[in-house]
């Protein structure tokens, strides 16, 4: 059976959520919306395969308890949770609680469809074997100090108490995490989290 | 005295030269100097000797002696005829003071008595009166013998009188708890009074005058004693002065203050003696010596007391000291509270806000990368045109949903991403945004670039925003100015600082806005909330850098601020 190439989209900001549709559509991709979690628990059932994207920021029900609910009824689809910028500890609570992906609004398309197609990708497997083999090759390449920032950052902590806690400056605290960001390759400490979760969670 | 020329008679010549012999023998008895005894014996001498009824010898009573009031009477008169006579001989005396024979009524036989008076000494009432019946009383002979007994009185009584005087001048000299002492011309020592005795630890006088005057002085005073004061009381007469003596027992020396004087021979008028009065001054020494340590003493408790106080005021102050800084503190820390109270406020205001601009941007983004892709798919040559201006579009919500992201994470957590970024390339970017328009008003933009620094360790959004808040500032304070150009131009301070400067050549600022430029609401632009420059500040400051500004010598305001310079690898290692 071929990959159906269908997105499931659950976002309450019905103006974001038609700007999805008319961006998948231009993309050429099948997509169902959804304006609250619970109608996209009503279809699980009978969902078409394909991957979610979930707004981690909703009324009555956020993206992390759908995300639960959609393990504990064995929905087995790929969830691409979309987070609020520098939201990093639901981020990082996603990915652990099984999101294939996160992403920062406002995102550009292209990272997104990239995103998607990764996720899709992964449909109907398990495992992200060369995904996390890179991410534990870069993680790989920091020093130890960088890679304290960077746990004490995705742990949500300030470069304040980062820098208490080392016993160093937060000058170097801020010197360490720019070297730590460009050894990754990344612009966005998200990304950073990304990397280094996945890597955690492949090993 | 004419009455002896007269006396021819042998017999009575002799009785007379008998009598004036037994007169000048009476003083012999009057060893003890009694005027009882003295007017008893001269009134019973005389009673004999002139034949008379009754003698009658009055003297004065003095300050410690009575009265003395002695009547003899004849052999031939019954012993009270007389008792009574005596206040009329007294009256008699005080009316008759210059005739000496007088005559009284006689109290015992209401016949005349004739009466012979003679004055002892120079006082009035002392007298010799001497009555008889016989009417030719007293013949010459017995006024002389009267005389001559009143005589002898007067000497005896005198001399009494000297000696008591002497004597209570001596007492008062022996008694005296002073140093009284006078020694003749060579010095040997004539009298030295008991008090000087003990005072130089002699035995007696005897001892004493076995010395020189010298002996009696502490050796190493003795020369400047004998050469000065010496010569002075011997040439002025007097001298007076504190002196050291020596105790001749105990050799302790004792301080004096003596008056050391000449007695001159009151008949030759020449030098006699020389006498000091002193007085010992151990007892006021010693009492002098007790206040001075009394006053050291308290002065010591007044200088300890004093050091107390000073130290009490120093602790004081130092409590006052660590009280205002504590309480500086305390205003600190509810200032800081309350900026942080503030921040937390505005944190979640910000955050609020960035989720609902987010919301928005994030659906625009999406929108115009949709329209962008569908007009892509139709591949004419004005669709590719309108889908890079869209494009565009989306970089730009994109870009604006990161401003408002960072500002949310300084706003809410103070954090900035810093990062090596090249300074040429920041400004520029900053100025692109930020001069959008301003060319159409001919306004002129210079860089000034040192040459030493390219790249700087800091936030870009956040430092660009800065930079287009100062650079939109310095362009609207040129609106009405001739010349308009804006300069933006950086420096190495130093090799861990970066100064970045915005120029303008506008008109400056009043003092009054200079003054509190970086407090929030304070504006110089009709529409300006005026948080413009304190949030600018505040993100400098978040960098480690300071934000000021000062007048253009060209005319304008400059606005400069740091940043610090990119770290080198041995920073790094030093973390």
């Amino acid at each position: 059976m071929p990959v159906e190439r269908t997105v499931h989209v659950v976002d309450d900001d019905a103006a974001v959520r038609r700007s999805l549709e008319r961006l998948l559509d231009s993309a050429g991709l099948r997509w169902f919306s959804y304006e609250t979690p619970q109608m996209f628990l009503d279809a699980a059932p009978a969902l078409a395969p394909g991957c979610v994207i979930l707004d981690i920021r909703m009324p009555e029900m956020d993206g992390l308890q759908l995300q639960a609910q959609l393990i504990e009824h064995n929905v087995p689809l790929p969830v691409i949770m979309v987070t609020g910028q520098g939201d990093v500890q639901s981020a990082v609570r996603a990915m652990k609680a099984g999101a294939v992906d996160f992403i920062e609004k406002p995102y550009d398309d292209e990272v997104l469809l990239r995103t998607i197609e990764a996720a899709l990708a992964r449909v109907g497997r398990t495992g992200r074997d060369a995904e996390t083999a890179e991410a534990v090759r870069r993680i790989a390449t920091l020093t130890s100090r960088e890679r304290q920032v960077l746990d004490a950052l995705i742990a949500g902590r300030p470069n304040k108490v980062i820098a208490f806690d080392l016993g160093i400056s937060v000058r170097t605290v801020e010197v360490h995490r720019a070297r730590m960001m460009d050894r990754l390759g990344v612009r966005q400490l998200a990304e950073a989290v990304r990397l280094a979760v996945i890597a955690r969670l492949g090993a | 005295m004419p009455g002896i020329t007269t006396l021819s008679d042998p017999a009575e010549l002799q009785r007379c030269v008998r009598d004036l012999v037994a007169l000048s023998t009476l003083p012999a008895l009057w060893k003890s100097y009694d005027p009882q005894q003295i007017a008893d014996s001269v009134a019973a001498a005389l009673v004999s000797m002139l034949d008379a009824d009754f003698v009658c010898v009055t003297l004065p009573g003095g300050r410690d002696e009575p009265a003395v009031e002695v009547i003899r009477t004849g052999r031939m008169v019954a012993r009270n005829s007389f008792a009574t006579i005596v206040p009329a001989l007294r009256q008699e005396l005080c009316a008759r003071i210059s005739e000496q024979c007088f005559t009284v009524a006689d109290p015992a036989t209401e016949g005349r008595l004739r009466v012979s008076c003679m004055p002892i000494g120079f006082g009035g009432e002392a007298a010799v009166f001497a009555g008889s019946r016989d009417p030719d009383f007293p013949r010459e002979v017995q006024k002389l013998l009267l005389g001559i007994g009143a005589n002898e009185a007067t000497v005896a009584l005198q001399r009494w009188q000297a000696e008591a005087d002497q004597h209570r001048f001596v007492t008062l000299i022996e008694r005296s708890s002073d140093f009284i002492a006078f020694a003749d011309l060579e010095g040997r020592p004539q009298f030295v009074n008991p008090a000087g005795l003990k005072l130089a630890g002699l035995a007696g006088m005897e001892q004493a005058s076995r010395l020189h005057f010298l002996d009696f002085i502490a050796p190493d005073e003795r020369s400047r004693i004998r050469d000065e004061v010496g010569l002075a009381v011997m040439r002025k007469g007097r001298w007076v002065g504190e002196i050291r003596l020596r105790h001749f027992e105990t050799g302790a020396e004792i301080p004096v203050l003596v008056d050391w004087f000449r007695i001159d021979n009151p008949r030759t008028g020449r030098p006699m003696n020389t006498a000091t009065v002193g007085r010992d001054l151990t007892a006021q020494k010693r009492a002098e010596a007790r206040l001075r340590s009394l006053a050291y003493m308290l002065e010591q408790r007044v200088c300890e007391r004093t050091g107390e106080l000073a130290e009490a005021n120093r602790r004081l102050l130092g409590e006052m000291v660590e009280r205002e800084r504590s309480d500086a503190r305390v205003r600190e820390l509810q200032l800081e509270s309350f900026h942080a109270a503030r921040l937390n406020a505005a944190g979640q205001l910000a955050a609020t806000l960035a989720h609902e601009l987010t919301q928005p941007l994030t659906a625009a983004t999406n929108s115009l990368n949709a329209a962008r892709r569908l007009l892509a798919r139709n591949g004419n040559q004005a669709n590719a045109k309108i889908a890079e201006i869209m494009s565009e579009a989306s970089e730009q919500t994109l870009h604006a949903g990161q401003v408002i992201r960072r500002l949310r994470d300084f706003v809410a957590r103070g954090e900035t991403e810093k990062r090596i970024e090249d300074l040429g390339a920041m400004i520029a970017d900053a100025s692109a945004l930020a001069m959008t328009g301003a060319k159409a008003i001919g306004v002129q933009l210079r860089f000034r670039f040192d040459p030493k620094v390219s790249s700087a360790f800091l936030d870009r959004i956040q430092i660009q925003q800065v930079l287009i808040n100062l650079m939109r500032n310095g362009l609207e304070a040129m609106v009405a100015s001739r010349h308009r150009e804006l300069v933006v131009a950086t420096r190495l301070l130093d090799q861990d600082t970066v100064e970045i400067a915005v120029v303008d050549s506008g008109p400056g600022l009043p003092d009054e806005v200079a003054d509190h430029l970086f407090e929030p609401f304070v504006s110089t632009k009709r529409n300006g909330m005026g948080l413009g420059l304190s949030i600018c500040r505040a993100i400098v400051e978040s960098h480690g850098g300071k934000l000021l500004s000062s007048p253009n010598p060209d005319g304008g305001t400059v606005f400069r601020f740091t940043v610090a310079a990119a770290p080198n690898e041995g920073e790094l290692r030093a973390g």
